[in-house]
């Protein structure tokens, strides 16, 4: 599987298992985090920890997934993001827009 | 780089054998022994062509085919049956789940090789023909998200680059909106997406964009920033556009003073050259990206330029490539290669010609614009 999901300490945490996550990925990627609702209101770690690269198609599932979870009074936060992912994510400001988070726990702590 | 072909067969001799022709013909032929495993490959890896044996344990090649024809994804990958069982009722039943055709184990491996060229050659005629309708439709609409022609002002000059990926338009849109003999607009946005689904959602940015400058100009406003702020304030509260997202970098030229103003939302850095030092500096911008946020905390820089000196405005896809099969995102790269361009007083044509050659491996649109100070 491409995503797994399990419930940690009232928190969805989600590996995604690609090294490259671009337009092929990206319908899926965000119809499975629409379909979370393992947790009311959702609070979401993203580990990205496995993607080298990502283009601007899953960047912008990531971006929708985090408007639909704000909208429904949640949270979410991405750990683990490469080096390249996040110069790219600095460059662009992305890092104002997600919270992100060095490890599993800190995420877990800014969460909860 | 080779057609994908992936082989789904049971017995490890027919695959080995298979891959091994296959391979030196110039295509790349992955193996999965089971449907299962061709399954996880097609996950992570588009085919250009499946062959698929019919009698395997668990699932056999007809389940395949079904199950790929339930997924969007997969349902247009073209599909081949591989077999020994030849009979009239396999054919049939073959070729009612939509599979181009049939082949036959003991046909020699010259004709197979044979078949899967024409195959590949009549799918990719049929995508440029389709492409091609397509194109004409949107030109006969006048449906244009890049303009065709350069603009000469009186003190600069505007010369775009803008690559298409595989031949598919795509997010990139840009827009040159002269005011008056004074002031004029640069607009280059990045849809994010790729091929069609991105293009087709650029005109809509492009409306707003265009609206929103003309709103602005009447009222007395040029300021980049605030305009962006309106800007991103309708496509905001615009429920068609909810979930999709761009990226913009907006450029006010006085050709007057010769000064340029800027403001992004989550783009790249505005990039100046300046011939005396040779050196290339970077202008970050801090707008968040398009309509995400209610104010997108846009700000406005105000750069001076003198004779000579160039400013570069990029989409991420001059920044994307592949190499040695590993995609990459590398801005430095880029300035690199830019600067030792400038600096051997190449002209606009020479740098994009040199730069997005054809060893690039290209991995989206790109677009670049050159505003050169005359």
């Amino acid at each position: 599987m491409n995503y797994s999901k399990e419930v940690i300490d009232g928190t969805v945490y989600v590996t995604i298992n690609l090294s490259e996550a671009s337009l092929n990925q990206s319908e899926d990627f965000k119809k499975f985090l629409y379909d979370i609702d393992e947790v009311h209101p959702p609070k979401i770690i993203l580990d990205l920890g496995k993607i080298e690269y990502m283009d601007s198609s899953f960047i912008g599932a990531l971006v929708g997934g985090l408007k639909n979870v704000l909208s429904k009074g949640g949270e979410m936060a991405l750990i683990n993001i490469n080096s390249d992912v996040m110069s790219l994510f600095e460059l662009t400001r992305l890092d104002k827009v997600f919270k992100i988070c060095d490890n599993k726990e800190d995420a877990l702590q800014q969460l909860n | 780089m080779g057609k994908k072909i992936l082989l789904v067969d049971d017995e490890p001799f027919q695959l080995r054998l298979m891959q091994k022709v296959l391979n030196q013909n110039g295509f790349e032929a992955t193996t999965a022994s089971s449907v299962e495993s061709a399954l996880e490959v097609l996950q992570n890896d588009i085919q250009d062509l499946i062959i698929s044996d019919i009698e395997m344990p668990t699932i056999d090649g007809f389940d395949f085919r079904k199950r790929l024809l339930e997924d969007k994804k997969f349902k247009n990958i073209p599909f081949l049956f591989h077999t020994s069982h030849n009979k009239e009722m396999l054919i049939d039943k073959g070729l009612a789940l939509k599979a181009i055709d049939y082949i036959d184990k003991n046909t020699p491996v010259e004709q197979l090789v044979a078949k899967v060229k024409n195959i590949l050659a009549t799918v990719v005629e049929q995508n440029e023909k389709s492409i091609a309708e397509l194109k004409s439709v949107a030109d006969k609409l006048n449906l244009k998200n890049v303009p065709q022609k350069k603009l000469k002002l009186k003190n600069f000059e505007i010369n775009i680059f803008h690559k298409t990926y595989q031949n598919h338009p795509g997010g990139d849109f840009i827009d040159l909106i002269k005011i008056d003999d004074r002031y004029t607009f640069v607009v280059l946005g990045d849809v994010m997406g790729k091929k069609w689904g991105a293009w087709f959602f650029s005109f809509t940015f492009l409306s707003y964009i265009r609206s929103a400058i003309r709103l602005c100009v009447f009222d007395g406003n040029l300021s980049v920033a605030k305009i962006m702020q309106r800007i991103n304030q309708v496509i905001h509260v615009d429920e068609f556009l909810n979930d999709i997202y761009s990226t913009l970098s907006l450029v006010l030229i006085d050709d007057e003073t010769g000064d340029i103003s800027y403001c992004g939302a989550s783009d790249l850095p505005l990039l100046k050259y300046n011939p005396a030092s040779q050196e290339v500096t970077q202008y970050k911008s801090k707008g968040l990206l398009l309509g995400f946020f209610k104010n997108g905390n846009f700000n406005e820089q105000s750069i001076a330029t003198t004779s000579n000196d160039r400013v570069y405005l990029i989409s991420d896809g001059v920044i994307d490539f592949e190499a040695k099969g590993v995609k990459k995102t590398d801005l430095n790269l880029f300035l690199g290669s830019l600067k030792m361009h400038l600096n051997q007083n190449l002209s606009f044509n020479q740098i994009t010609e040199s730069i997005f050659n054809s060893q690039k491996y290209q991995v989206d649109d790109c677009s670049l614009i050159q505003i050169k100070r005359l």
